[in-house]
């Protein structure tokens, strides 16, 4: 191996390491985009356990498929709010922002996780129960990924 | 076998082989975002595969060769090479998502966690193939592929304004917080979904390993122009039950069970059990022409002794391609690769491949020393000429497409 070769090689190794390691910095505009995104995809998830339920509830769907779709939706919303809360806020009003979202986000989780919860216990009211408190939450985001959308 | 029968199973086949894990997520996504706007493309890709499928069958027909022979005579090895390993490369990503397709259908049926179904699925596949005969196949799946029609009740259940839908559907636009980028990616995507190129290797290999000869063209054709057609509409019925019950609500399709709440939603229960069985014959049906077809082309391209109806013992190398084909897709499955977005790479994949694949067969479709007085007539020429223009410019689109809207995100 030459010696060009070697630096090479002695640079790109700790290279590669830093940047598996580091969260990408995040401008004030792709911050926001990805509180459009986050907000829309927990949004998507709560309306589909909604609808999923209030079927159930109007025509007796299986207990089975119903809670493949609430399970499923539950784990994107884990997902999305992980992916959530690791993005580096890049100012101050990017910090209340985010600790606004992180707070709907978590009432989100929590409550998608009643509903499956109760679901599984073969309690559909109250798994109806449950996902409609969260009505408020997806108007919430709704609203915030609306006004950082320009939509 | 009677002709009206041979007709009416051609075209019940078509019907439900038009539906496959791309077309299901594809217009689901498609629906849930962009509602009818996007309407008109399944009108220009159901166009396609009628012109793709009939030229194929035909040359299949009048040559008794498959058209991937065919065509490596024609154009030459490297044209057949390149068309090869393109149609290689979209088989296996269709057969990963087709896979999981028929794993999820088991999950919804089961509840059972949709990777426990895997090697069934892959085993499944692989036993139906060796041990069932073509005619069975096709009857079983394409009829029970039938409760796709599912989507096309659904849609009318749910009572859409028609004036509202047709005044969408002539003058599509892009939604608000979506951009034109994003509009198109889906466009291309929904156009690769409709042209797959392994449902026109397996239907031309299929012809010939059946034995068509001139008797058959009127059921090519009839199989082509009816049961693709037919195929379409229900296709633009599923965008319809996505834009009428999830766009409302604000739902991205991200999970194939997502879909299932789009018929239940008209008809309950039944609506939903519908949707299971349907999932399970058209990615049932899917899984298996994409294996076939990929059997095809490899025994074809190399000039080995290849055919469903062969021996497996005298097409050993066949059926060993296609017994390691399904065991990597079931591999590739269970590394939790997001079967949704699989699917959204098989049918980009498929739009960029499309000219290569497309291409040599309208050459050959005009070529009087393969195809005798057969080849393609004048209106037919000019009409299968655009559509050549209209894939090589989805195909040169579909990955810059691809890289500025980061996969329609």
């Amino acid at each position: 191996m030459t010696s060009v070769r070697r630096s090479i090689a002695s640079l790109a190794l700790p290279w590669l390491l830093m940047t598996s390691c580091v969260a990408p910095a995040f401008t004030t505009s792709q911050y926001q985009a990805k509180v459009v995104s986050t907000s829309e995809s927990v949004v998507s998830s709560i309306e589909t356990v909604r609808l999923a339920l209030d079927l159930m509830g109007r025509y007796g769907l299986p207990k089975g498929p119903v809670d493949v779709t609430v399970s499923a939706q539950e784990d994107i919303v884990k997902s999305v709010a992980g992916s959530f809360s690791l993005a580096q806020p890049p100012n101050d009003a990017s910090i209340e922002l985010r600790d606004q979202v992180l707070e709907l986000l978590d009432e989100a989780q929590a409550m998608v996780e009643d509903a499956r919860i109760a679901l599984r216990q073969g309690e559909v009211q109250e798994a109806i129960i449950a996902i409609e408190a969260a009505e408020d939450v997806s108007k919430k985001l709704d609203e915030i990924a609306t006004r950082f959308s320009g939509g | 076998m009677g002709k009206a029968l041979a007709v009416t199973l051609g075209i019940v086949s078509s019907i439900g082989g038009f539906f496959d894990m791309g077309e299901i997520v594809m217009t689901a996504a498609i629906g849930a975002r962009f509602g009818f706007g996007l309407v008109w493309v399944v009108v220009v890709g159901t166009i396609g595969i009628i012109l793709f499928a009939e030229m194929s069958g035909r040359i299949a027909t009048l040559t008794h060769r498959p058209v991937f022979d065919v065509v490596r005579e024609r154009l030459g090895p490297g044209f057949g090479a390149a068309n090869l390993i393109a149609a290689l490369f979209i088989n296996i990503v269709t057969l990963v998502a087709e896979i999981a397709g028929i794993s999820i259908a088991f999950q919804l049926a089961t509840s059972l966690n949709y990777f426990l179904w895997v090697p069934l699925a892959v085993v499944l596949v692989f036993v139906i193939i060796w041990k069932v005969t073509f005619e069975h196949m096709e009857r079983a799946i394409g009829f029970i592929g039938m409760a796709m029609v599912v989507f096309a009740a659904a849609f009318f259940k749910l009572g859409p304004d028609m004036s509202s839908v047709f005044h969408h559907i002539i003058n599509p636009d892009v939604p608000n917080g979506e951009t034109t980028a994003t509009y198109w990616y889906y466009a291309v995507a929904l156009f690769g979904a409709a042209l797959t190129p392994y449902e026109v290797f397996f239907y031309s290999s299929g012809a010939v390993e059946e034995k068509w000869d001139r008797k058959d063209l009127n059921v090519n054709k009839a199989t082509a122009y009816i049961g693709f057609s037919v195929g379409g509409v229900i296709a633009m019925m599923a965008i319809g039950v996505a834009a009428l019950v999830f766009k409302p609500l604000g739902i991205d399709i991200d999970e194939l069970s997502q879909v299932a709440l789009g018929p239940a939603a008209a008809f309950g229960t039944i609506g939903l059990v519908l949707f299971i069985v349907g999932l399970f014959a058209s990615t049932f049906g899917a899984a298996i022409e994409v294996t076939l077809s990929t059997g095809y082309s490899l025994g074809q391209f190399f000039g080995w002794t290849w055919g469903k109806l062969v021996k497996p013992i005298e097409a050993a190398r066949f059926h060993l391609a296609m017994i390691v084909l399904l065991i990597l897709a079931g591999i590739l499955v269970l590394t939790t690769l997001d079967p949704v977005k699989v699917t959204e790479i098989a049918v980009i994949f498929s739009a960029i491949g499309l000219p290569l694949t497309y291409f040599p067969v309208l050459v050959v479709a005009n070529d009087k020393s393969y195809m005798e007085d057969q080849v393609n007539g004048p209106v037919l020429n000019v009409v299968a000429s655009l559509f050549f223009v209209v894939i090589l410019a989805a195909s040169l689109a579909a990955v810059p497409l691809m890289i500025i809207t980061k996969m329609g995100s």
